[in-house]
């Protein structure tokens, strides 16, 4: 690259061999805009003609995707020019059907800019001056982010101060709201900057971002911090919650099946109880240990249930340990018809609402039990 | 503004005047003056107790209320057996012999003050689940009996000859008999204990000469307690005593000398197979070739008067392969069924609301739940969800760990 001279360069056109230079057989002349001849590096070339070749890629992929999307449209007798990306879906898995269990591996059509990674465009024109001002950092686009960042928090305290001059108070219904959003993750914003970050420089940003939303002026940037919020999936389960049924007498009351290891458990929880709890035809005192006695009154007693429900349980299989955590789900899967959201959403966290996935590993053969080893002798 | 609030509250506790004791009794007393600061506004719970110590004026009323046994009677008639062994070792813990007042106890008392004694002895066989309260119904019902001037042939706990006896030997006097000397010895001082006031006021008297040894003879004519006292000093000869004792009682009650009760806890061990003596064959005795078996056994028909049987069958008084129900007629097979039927069964079951009320009252009166938590509504519920009202394990969720 030592032939290449840029505006301020102040050496004069080196007569001497520099001793970094490139051998005159891997420079290009290259025809430039103002018909003059400008020395280009191979490398330099390289890379142009990679950038262009990816340009008409993209060109020639969207243009066979949106004639693609035309004839779907034909084909699922649908009118072409509202026909949206959700509907390409829809008819490439009603004219492909897929028994794959995995979604990623199934037939799809995507735009190119979805299916295609994206790509820094070029950063330096053909003299090799980049255009980012930032470029030498080596994350331009990272260390941009944090520039705005600062110039806007300057900003928002020059407004706050002004607003004090006129004794103008923050204004709490423009509060700007991130309820339900979190920052991006590292990955996210990789994407979103097209720059590989370390984790201390997403801690950063992260720090910085939070000094920002915590300005009390926020609202006025609300653009720029969701750039980089997304919304957080609610986990709880969308499934319809059974309703009460009522026996001839009028008593409501739910019936549920639970399971755990390998005993399962029907359970029928009445209303209007005295707190009766009767399992395979006995009391409470079925299970001898005192453990298994309260792992069945738990969610009874959680859910402020406790005397005023009626339990009839039946349970086969599995030990006592397995029948007690059994008819705990059960009794727990019983009780939502019983009781409002929050306290549903109380019982989720604490537990009661997951099924005990854990089962019995077996043994194998050279080894104590499921995971543990013998002892190991270094010699 | 407080002072003027407990005022309210006392004022309006004292306008309750004669309801049952169970409503949270406040702790106004003469004691505290309540226009002080220190007593509190909340209200203390206290056990709801009665001051009707003698079980014969007891009353329905008085269901679910604790009376106390004093130390003196409770030694006297318990001393050496009687009373379950937690049970005592809670009591010694809280100071004080008191007992609930449970109806199963108060219907038996009911009957027993109504039978008509010149007709065969009545039985009441209390039957339940395991921890339901029999042995403690058997131990109000014995002091009601006592009170009443009956002569008590209690048996504290009969399993205990069957399977924990302290020694056997080959009776002397009967081919194919064992006789448990030292557990007799322990039987006629337990009955001495209960009964010397009485035996000395009935002045009952052998009908027949017993004689023991070529030296040692007791005369007809003598006293029933030179038997008693000497089975007590001759351990060799107690099982016979033991024999002497309740033939005799047989027959003074029968010509109306006296009033006989027969109390038995485990009634039903009296007739099962197998007692843990292991003969010279490597089999197991059959306990009805034990001595005192026999002697008691002799009590259990039908062809006495003036006398009453109260007993417990309890499925751990059978060995391990029969307890699988509770039921008199499953515990006390076959032999047990015919010697004893007719008799009138009693259901002792859990504790119910009332009760339940009263035994946690008792325990936070005593100190013994002290998490403000217990006597709470839903501290409550929970003491009866994890129990399920059964008041053995009551006790033992509430002990110590």
């Amino acid at each position: 690259m030592a032939s290449i001279r840029c505006w301020n360069s102040t050496t004069p056109e080196p007569s001497s061999k520099p001793l970094t230079s490139v051998p005159a057989s891997d420079t290009i002349k290259h025809e430039g805009s103002g018909n003059q001849l400008i020395k280009v590096s191979k490398a330099m070339k390289a890379y142009q003609e990679k950038a262009q070749a990816l340009d008409a890629l993209m060109f020639e992929k969207t243009t066979e995707y949106e004639i693609g999307r035309r004839h779907l449209a034909n084909m699922m007798g649908e009118d072409p020019e509202t026909f949206t990306d959700e509907d390409i879906d829809t008819a490439i898995e009603y004219l492909f059907p897929s028994g794959l269990f995995e979604p990623r591996a199934r037939p799809l059509m995507k735009h190119p800019t979805e299916v295609f990674a994206r790509k820094k465009v070029a950063e330096f024109d053909e003299t090799g001056r980049p255009f980012h001002v930032l470029f030498y950092t080596g994350l331009p686009n990272y260390y941009q982010v944090l520039h705005d960042l600062s110039e806007k928090v300057r900003e928002l305290d020059s407004f706050s101060d002004r607003m004090m001059q006129y004794n103008i108070h923050k204004d709490p219904e423009r509060t700007l709201n991130v309820g339900g959003t979190e920052w991006v993750k590292k990955e996210q914003l990789e994407d979103i900057l097209l720059e590989k970050l370390k984790d201390k420089q997403y801690e950063f940003f992260v720090r910085s971002m939070n000094r920002l939303l915590d300005h009390p002026f926020s609202y006025r940037v609300e653009e720029f911090i969701m750039k980089f919020r997304k919304h957080v999936q609610i986990s709880v389960i969308h499934k319809e919650i059974p309703k009460l049924m009522f026996t001839a007498e009028g008593t409501p009351y739910m019936a549920a099946v639970g399971r755990r290891k390998t005993s399962t458990a029907s359970v029928t929880v009445y209303g209007r109880g005295s707190g009766k709890i009767s399992i395979n035809g006995e009391d409470l005192l079925y299970f001898k240990y005192i453990q298994d006695r309260e792992q069945v009154l738990f969610p009874l007693q959680f859910s402020g249930l406790l005397g005023k429900v009626d339990v009839v349980a039946d349970v086969d299989g599995g030990g006592f340990s397995g029948q007690s955590g059994a008819i705990r789900y059960a009794i727990s899967m019983a009780v939502r018809s019983f009781v409002d959201e929050q306290m549903m959403e109380k019982m989720r966290l604490a537990g009661l609402l997951t099924r005990d996935p854990r089962r019995h590993e077996r043994k194998k053969p050279g080894w104590k039990g499921a995971r543990a080893k013998y002892t190991w002798k270094k010699r | 503004m407080a002072r003027l609030l407990s005022r309210n509250i006392f004022q309006s506790f004292s306008d309750f005047g004669g309801c049952s004791a169970l409503v949270r009794n406040v702790a106004v007393g003469r004691e505290a003056r309540w226009w002080s600061n220190e007593a509190s506004p909340a209200v203390k719970v206290t056990a709801p107790r009665t001051s009707l110590n003698q079980p014969g004026l007891q009353t329905e009323e008085q269901l679910g209320l604790w009376y106390t046994l004093e130390q003196d009677i409770a030694k006297q008639l318990f001393g050496l057996g009687g009373i379950p062994k937690q049970f005592a070792t809670q009591c010694k813990t809280f100071a004080e012999t008191c007992l609930m007042i449970r109806k199963p106890a108060l219907t038996t008392i009911d009957y027993i003050k109504k039978t008509n004694l010149a007709l065969p002895p009545n039985k009441f066989i209390l039957y339940g689940r395991e921890g339901v309260g029999k042995s403690l119904s058997l131990v109000h019902i014995t002091h009601f009996l006592s009170q009443d001037n009956w002569l008590l042939v209690h048996i504290p706990w009969a399993p205990r000859w069957r399977r924990g006896f302290k020694e056997i030997t080959a009776s002397a006097t009967v081919p194919g008999r064992y006789d448990h000397p030292l557990d007799a010895v322990i039987w006629l001082q337990h009955f001495k204990s209960q009964n010397s006031q009485l035996l000395k006021t009935l002045q009952l008297e052998t009908s027949e000469e017993y004689k023991w040894s070529r030296r040692e003879v007791t005369e007809a004519g003598a006293p029933l307690i030179d038997i008693v006292e000497l089975g007590i000093s001759r351990a060799r000869f107690a099982s016979d005593c033991i024999m002497a004792v309740t033939t005799e009682l047989k027959k003074h009650a029968t010509h109306q000398r006296c009033k006989i009760a027969v109390v038995a806890d485990g009634i039903n061990t009296f007739f099962c197979l197998t007692s843990r003596y292991r003969l010279e064959d490597l089999t197991y005795l059959n306990p009805e070739n034990f001595t005192i078996f026999q002697a008691f056994m002799q009590l259990f028909n039908n062809n006495w008067r003036n006398g009453v049987v109260v007993a417990s069958v309890d499925s751990l008084a059978n060995d391990g392969a029969r307890r699988e129900s509770y039921l008199p007629r499953y515990l006390l097979r076959q032999k047990g069924w015919e010697t004893l039927d007719p008799f009138i069964p009693i259901l002792v079951s859990n504790y119910n609301e009332l009760e339940m009320q009263s035994i946690v009252d008792y325990y936070v009166d005593r100190n013994w739940l002290q998490n403000p938590g217990a006597s709470s509504d839903t501290g409550r519920r929970e003491l009866a969800g994890l129990s399920s009202c059964n008041p053995y394990t009551l006790m033992n969720i509430c002990n110590s760990l």
